[in-house]
């Protein structure tokens, strides 16, 4: 583990063993990463991201009732947090196919009709088409690349929370960067800016 | 779908990628000319609600109103939720010494009051342990008040029981029959003469109803005996 892996590890352990304030310190620090990662998994619903945050409030008092089981193994407390947020994210997929109501049209796409003078409008319709790029990855590798840039964790931690190793992990995000590569410029160009 | 057969993979593309995502997932701008990276930090940046705007183009004013109304209510509303849900968790077994104390307070003032008693209580008998009398007489003063709130009928008896204790070995301590016996410093103010007559301390007949009668007002009944417990139903 590095020494900020080590040093939250040591955090959890304190927060399972009872100690408020180290799990209140825990929460803040673990609770960015959990925003973009439900974000970025489950996507904006009619442009905001208003569901994915509700379900990472659902994961970080997940996290919360969990903590007493936690028990370091050596591991980092971040294969603990995403094991978690991967299962109520695929929940909450479940759950969204079950009463789908047609999201997508209802995504304020005008935004692509106007040419660029609007940084923030860009910026935001780039977004978008990545994730809907990360729509063309196979399921581990799509996880992969989330985990790894919108979360931030290490090949390592990745490994731990989808239970691969490092190196398979590297193999694996090295393919999917090279799938991204060949399919941006097709969807950059898909509509002329 | 696009699936194809995975081609070989250059162990030289494959650190430089593993680099490269580091990078991303530390937040660094993608270099220049990486499309597919402009593209990720782009995404990131979305993700984390930060500077690019979710705006509907054309329209800035609308979108950041949309945002200000919506949004940030949302983002408070989550952390709230969050804090709370970890927060009520940790209510359920703060302390009064606990960074949650004020929280747990606020959430369930019945088991505030209880634990505030039971703190102050303990404090009193390490006062009196270490010869601190008058802050144990106060301490005690203290704890009464906050017993004669207390409205679970067995936690009043066990804490009027306490109190009781507390206040017999501060008697005992302080006129030298305790260990470690020294002239007491308490100021001569804890009786109040114009406050209510004192209403005699019962040793609990049993009937649970305890409250009103052992709370009582600072330091008239140096000692009280020590009710016996009559079993209750």
């Amino acid at each position: 583990m590095t020494a900020p892996e080590a040093a939250e590890a040591e955090l959890a352990r304190r927060a399972a063993d009872g100690d408020e304030a180290a799990a209140a310190a825990l929460m803040a620090l673990v609770r960015p990463g959990v925003v973009r990662y439900c974000r970025a998994s489950l996507g904006p619903v009619a442009g905001a991201y208003t569901t994915a945050d509700d379900v990472s409030q659902e994961v970080c008092i997940a996290i919360l009732r969990a903590l007493p089981r936690y028990r370091d193994l050596g591991r980092p407390f971040s294969g603990f947090v995403y094991t978690i947020a991967a299962r109520r994210v695929a929940d909450a997929q479940r759950a969204a196919t079950r009463t789908r109501t047609a999201p997508a049209s209802t995504l304020p796409e005008r935004a692509d009709g106007a040419p660029g003078p609007e940084q923030r409008a860009v910026a935001a319709d780039l977004a978008r088409r990545m994730s809907r790029l990360l729509g063309y990855l196979p399921d581990t590798q799509r996880e992969i690349i989330v985990l790894r840039v919108a979360v931030g964790l290490s090949a390592d931690e990745v490994g731990t929370v989808l239970g691969m190793s490092a190196a398979a992990v590297r193999v694996a995000q090295s393919r999917a960067l090279a799938k991204l590569r060949k399919l941006a410029p097709a969807l950059l160009d898909e509509v002329p800016a | 779908m696009t699936t194809s057969a995975p081609e070989p993979v250059d162990l030289a593309v494959v650190t430089a990628d593993d680099a490269l995502l580091d990078a991303l997932g530390r937040g660094a701008p993608a270099p220049g000319g990486d499309r597919t990276a402009a593209l990720l930090v782009a995404w990131r940046a979305d993700l984390s609600g930060g500077a690019p705007d979710r705006a509907v183009a054309g329209d800035p004013g609308r979108a950041r109103r949309h945002r200000l109304r919506w949004v940030r209510p949302g983002i408070a509303a989550a952390v709230l939720v969050v804090l709370f849900g970890g927060l009520v968790a940790g209510t359920v077994t703060a302390t009064p010494h606990s960074p949650l104390w004020p929280l747990a307070a606020a959430v369930n003032p019945g088991r505030a009051d209880i634990l505030t008693a039971d703190s102050k209580l303990a404090e009193a008998r390490r006062a009196i342990g270490t010869g601190r009398y008058a802050d144990a007489r106060r301490l005690i003063d203290e704890a009464a008040a906050v017993v004669a709130r207390v409205r679970d009928p067995q936690q009043a008896k066990r804490l009027a029981i306490e109190l009781a204790d507390a206040r017999r070995r501060l008697s005992e301590a302080g006129s030298g029959t305790g260990p470690g016996a020294r002239p007491t410093p308490t100021p001569p103010a804890a009786p109040q003469p114009s406050g209510p007559p004192a209403p005699t301390p019962r040793p609990s007949p049993g009937n649970g109803v305890p409250v009103p009668g052992v709370s009582l007002p600072s330091g008239i009944l140096p000692t009280l005996p020590l009710p016996s417990l009559p079993s209750l139903p």
